[in-house]
């Protein structure tokens, strides 16, 4: 009788609950947990241009993908966007943060001009960076009086691309820090003041190692945008076997899955950008363990 | 009509270590006992008062009544129906919460509307209701207000409102007064009774103050670590405890319990306390002789407001320190190394001054006192095991 | 006396330099709003401003000849009902693991949780393939199907939810009320700034993406959504800057408006920075 009324309850609960879930766990596992299975299996498999798995491919994709000579310059390209744009935005929005951290009059004013660049779309930024790099017609090398072919080398092109992701990045990243610097409690900060520090030990010693944290955060994050960098390469340099001057990982993955149908070279270019930014999140973290404050 | 029968009701708490996954069988479960066979029959229209330390269960046991906390044992029966299985909606029955939950984004007319809507559909109808609900409880021109622009005592009237607007079975509060300023709390109690007679519904109530028990209880349930110490009315409960912990949980100052043994001499039973030789009284000895012992360790157990205090004592003792309250003082005083405190009326107290360090007598009756059994702390009268 | 104006005149020098700053941020989007106005042979010439703000060819060419305004309905459509869904969808499971206790609670939280950890980007090849099977390729539905999940909302709603007594869900469960109804009731009428909040935000990311849009409206071009619009509205023979720009001008009215009302949002409900993700 007693442990009847139990699971009475209990089950009515149990299947509330199961309604409450279903519907976001029916949609993690089939566009999330599922294709991400899928990936790894498609990695190791023999797939046709339909998708199809036509059977066991062991490690044949992987050194096909990984011989082909359009690999190792994808993968230096998506390196270098991650080893610049992560310093440099953090260097940019940091000292953004740190110029705005008192409120002033025209605080709202500068503040809303930092964090604009967040509500513009990847495809719009590309398509205004397109026009002011254009090399005839753009606004930059007019106004600073260059001849450089902006999207027609490697080099600068990536330069640009660079140019433009950080800016991108710096809205949302800007306000992080702002609140985090404001979050920093009051009474730290006038100790400070007693103690008479100086601006910049006050600002290297107490107030970047106090929102270390978020700088971790914003760390993190961007180097996993970075590492999915493709969108500029698609829109701007449009994607086909000869523009692979500048392509990246992620956007030589969309030529091979969409332009070519070639599923097994998707699957491996995909799980190499994923285990490598994974690689670097781990490593962050254990430096991390080291070097952030936390406060108690 | 609601009567309310509970049979070993019993409420288990697992303990679970929160694990990334399921738990581990193996792990050790750390049951808890929150509530151990609590066995009672509420008649029709009582209010009956669940009164007990924080954690010994009080709370839970009403919220297995409202049907909030699942009964892991034991029946309960409203109206002599199992309810065991019932969704708390469908039980009638109504709760006012310590914290009062009121919806902080309604009106207080919502507030009170939202809780019959559901059942309701009549527009004017619950307007009706709500209305008067409020006029009973003077929210009449609150009504447009939100909870945040009345005061503690406003917001404790909404919380009941929404209660009796429901016009319920029984009505369950769960320490509806706990987070009101003492002021306030006296004027609420005595509302609270008001209020009782006009609302046709049995009442359980749950609190930790034993003033509110006192006052409002038809019955008082004392409660200790999840198990029942005492069911009784209030005056069966302070002039008759059951047991040690009732005797001194209830009365303030605590009721002085003294170490003392019984022997038998000359036919009688005696006991010796401070040094003096008193008889215990036939009512005593008569219990006492059945336990056909020459020698018993028990406990004597005599209120504050017993002990009078006299030049002529038939005790005296040491006083440490004398507590003037205005309309009594409390003297506390101590003899071979016992605390003794008493409570003396200020118009008694004529012109003694109560100086620390000063010798005093007093002296009390033995039919005043109580006798426990020293080892299950039981009162002799009602036999010696416990719970 | 003398610190007072020492401060005053750093203010001073700090907003002058925050507002020179600020100005290089957004100049890019100053420069795309100017050019918009611009005549294909005002664009020739690399200047700043156009010679006049009369000139409105590019906006309607861009609407009528880009195929803008069918563009911008999709992605109305997309942003509105892709967002909502995520919103429920995140709503049913924050509500679940909020007010209730039950086995495997945690497995399922942290299996929500770990979504975050895979990168959308990675699974485009295999999600594609999942909607091209489910026949979704070039539906409203196959372009939004993907993004029904955030982690970090249901995460976000979670932390407020917490914060309501639970007793408010067992007195509205007395009365009779379910889930949904206290949801409705309650939960969302104490939690609308945040909801407000995590909605538009919901609302701008479908709204701007851009890759997945792509590859499943590939064959249909009317079914393109804004984003995608504007990067075909000029090609390598036909530079027609002009254009682009008047177009992106229009696709990025509706994130600005809704980036402002979130930004006050934001300040309203005290949740400055506390969004993350």
């Amino acid at each position: 009788m007693s442990r009847e009324g139990r699971s009475a309850k209990r089950r009515r609960e149990g299947r509330r609950v199961f309604f409450l879930l279903l519907p976001i766990m029916v949609f993690a596992i089939a566009f999330i947990y599922f294709p991400f299975i899928r990936t790894i299996i498609n990695a190791f498999s023999r797939v046709n241009s339909k998708g199809i798995i036509k059977g066991f491919a062991g490690l044949e994709n992987f050194i096909y993908t990984y011989s082909r000579k359009d690999f190792l310059p994808a993968l230096k390209h998506t390196l270098i966007i991650a080893i610049f744009n992560v310093p440099i935005t953090l260097v940019i929005t940091l000292t953004l943060a740190l110029l705005s951290q008192k409120r002033r009059r025209l605080s709202a004013v500068y503040e809303t001009m930092f964090t604009l660049p967040m509500s513009v779309s990847m495809s719009a930024a590309c398509m205004i960076f397109k026009s002011m790099f254009s090399p005839s017609v753009g606004f930059i090398n007019y106004f600073f009086s260059l001849k450089l072919g902006w999207f027609e080398s490697t080099e600068t092109a990536l330069a640009a691309c660079i140019i433009l992701t950080v800016w991108m990045g710096i809205g949302f990243d800007y306000l992080l820090l702002l609140s985090a610097l404001r979050g920093i409690p009051k009474s730290v900060m006038e100790a400070t003041e007693v103690d008479g520090i100086s601006l910049w030990r006050k600002i290297f010693l107490v107030e970047i190692p106090l929102i270390s944290p978020t700088i971790f955060y914003i760390f993190c994050t961007n180097l996993v945008l970075c590492m999915m960098t493709s969108a500029p390469m698609i829109i701007i340099m449009g994607v086909s076997p000869e523009s692979s001057a500048t392509n990246t990982l992620m956007s030589m993955m969309y030529q091979s899955g969409f332009s070519s149908s070639d599923y097994g070279l998707a699957a491996v270019l995909s799980l190499t950008a994923f285990i490598l930014t994974l690689l670097f999140t781990i490593l962050s973290f254990v430096a991390e363990k080291r070097r952030v404050h936390y406060e108690a | 009509m609601a009567s309310i029968t509970m049979k070993n009701l019993t409420k288990i708490y697992e303990e679970r270590e929160v694990g990334f996954f399921k738990k581990k069988k193996e792990e050790k479960r750390k049951d808890v006992v929150a509530v151990k066979d609590f066995s009672m029959e509420i008649k029709d229209r009582e209010f009956v008062v669940l009164l007990g330390p924080s954690g010994c269960g009080k709370s839970t046991t009403l919220r297995m009544i409202a049907g909030l906390e699942e009964i892991d044992r034991g029946e309960l029966y409203i109206d002599d129906v199992l309810v065991n299985d019932t969704e708390s909606k469908d039980r009638d029955v109504a709760m006012v919460f310590q914290n009062y939950a009121l919806y902080p984004h309604m009106t207080v007319f919502d507030n009170m509307a939202f809780a019959i809507k559901k059942r309701l559909k009549d527009k004017a109808e619950v307007t009706r209701k709500v209305k008067e609900a409020a006029e009973i409880l003077g929210l009449s021109q609150y009504l447009d207000r939100r909870p945040r622009e009345l005061s503690g005592g406003q917001r404790q009237r909404v919380a009941i409102g929404r209660a009796i607007v429901r016009n319920p079975k029984v009505m369950l509060m769960d320490e509806p007064l706990s987070n009101l300023d003492a002021k306030l709390r006296n004027q609420m109690r005595s509302e609270l009774l008001k209020l009782r007679k006009r609302i046709d519904a049995t009442f359980v109530y749950v609190t930790h103050d034993q003033t509110e028990a006192m006052t409002l209880g038809d019955r008082v349930v004392v409660m200790k670590d999840g198990s029942i110490m005492q069911i009784g009315t209030p005056d069966e409960i302070y002039s008759n405890p059951r047991n040690i912990f009732v005797a001194t949980f209830i009365g303030n100052p605590e009721m002085n319990i003294f170490p003392v043994s019984a022997y038998r001499k000359d036919q009688g039973f005696f006991i010796s306390l401070f040094g003096k030789e008193l008889e215990l009284g036939k009512e005593y000895s008569d219990i006492l002789e059945k336990r056909n012992e020459s020698f018993i360790p028990l406990k004597l157990g005599i209120r504050p407001e017993y002990i009078t205090l006299e030049e002529q004592g038939l005790f005296s003792a040491e006083i440490t320190i004398a507590e003037y309250t205005g309309n009594s003082v409390c003297v506390h005083m101590v003899e071979d190394g016992v605390e003794i405190v008493a409570l003396e009326e200020e118009r008694r107290r004529v012109e003694k001054v109560y100086t620390p360090e000063s010798k005093i007598g007093f002296s009390f009756s033995l039919s005043d006192s109580l006798l426990f059994y020293s080892e299950s702390g039981m009162n002799i009268q009602f036999g010696e095991e416990n719970e | 006396m003398k610190r007072k104006k020492i401060d005053f005149i750093m203010d001073i020098i700090v907003t002058t330099v925050a507002l020179i700053l600020g100005f290089i941020i957004v100049f890019p989007l100053i420069y795309c709003f100017l050019s918009s106005f611009k005549t294909a042979s005002e664009f020739l010439e690399p200047k700043l401003f156009p010679s006049s703000f009369k000139y409105l060819e590019n906006f309607k060419n861009a609407l009528e000849r880009g195929n803008l305004v069918r563009y911008t309905l999709n992605s109305f459509i997309i942003a509105f009902f892709g967002s909502a869904t995520r919103m429920v969808l995140s709503i049913l499971a924050a509500y679940a693991f909020t007010f209730y206790n039950f086995k495997g609670k945690n497995f399922f939280f942290f299996m929500i949780l770990g979504t975050m950890m895979i990168p959308g980007d990675v699974l485009l090849v295999t999600n594609y393939l999942t909607v091209s099977k489910l026949h979704l390729l070039n539906t409203y539905l196959g372009v939004m199907v993907v993004s029904f999940v955030s982690a970090s909302q249901m995460f976000m709603l979670r932390q407020r939810f917490k914060s309501i007594p639970k007793d408010m869900r067992e007195a509205s469960s007395m009365d009779g009320y379910g889930d949904l109804w206290f949801i409705w009731k309650v939960l969302l009428p104490l939690s609308k700034p945040v909801v407000t909040t995590l909605f538009i935000q919901g609302f701008i990311n479908l709204w701007n993406a851009y890759l997945w849009p792509l590859i499943t409206t590939a064959s249909s071009p009317e079914m393109r959504t804004v984003m995608v619009g504007i990067t075909r509205l000029n090609s390598w023979e036909d530079e027609n800057y002009q254009l682009v720009m008047a177009g992106v001008c229009i696709s990025l009215i509706p994130s600005f408006i809704l980036f402002f009302i979130m930004r006050r949002n934001m300040k309203k409900g005290g949740l400055d920075g506390s969004l993350v993700g």
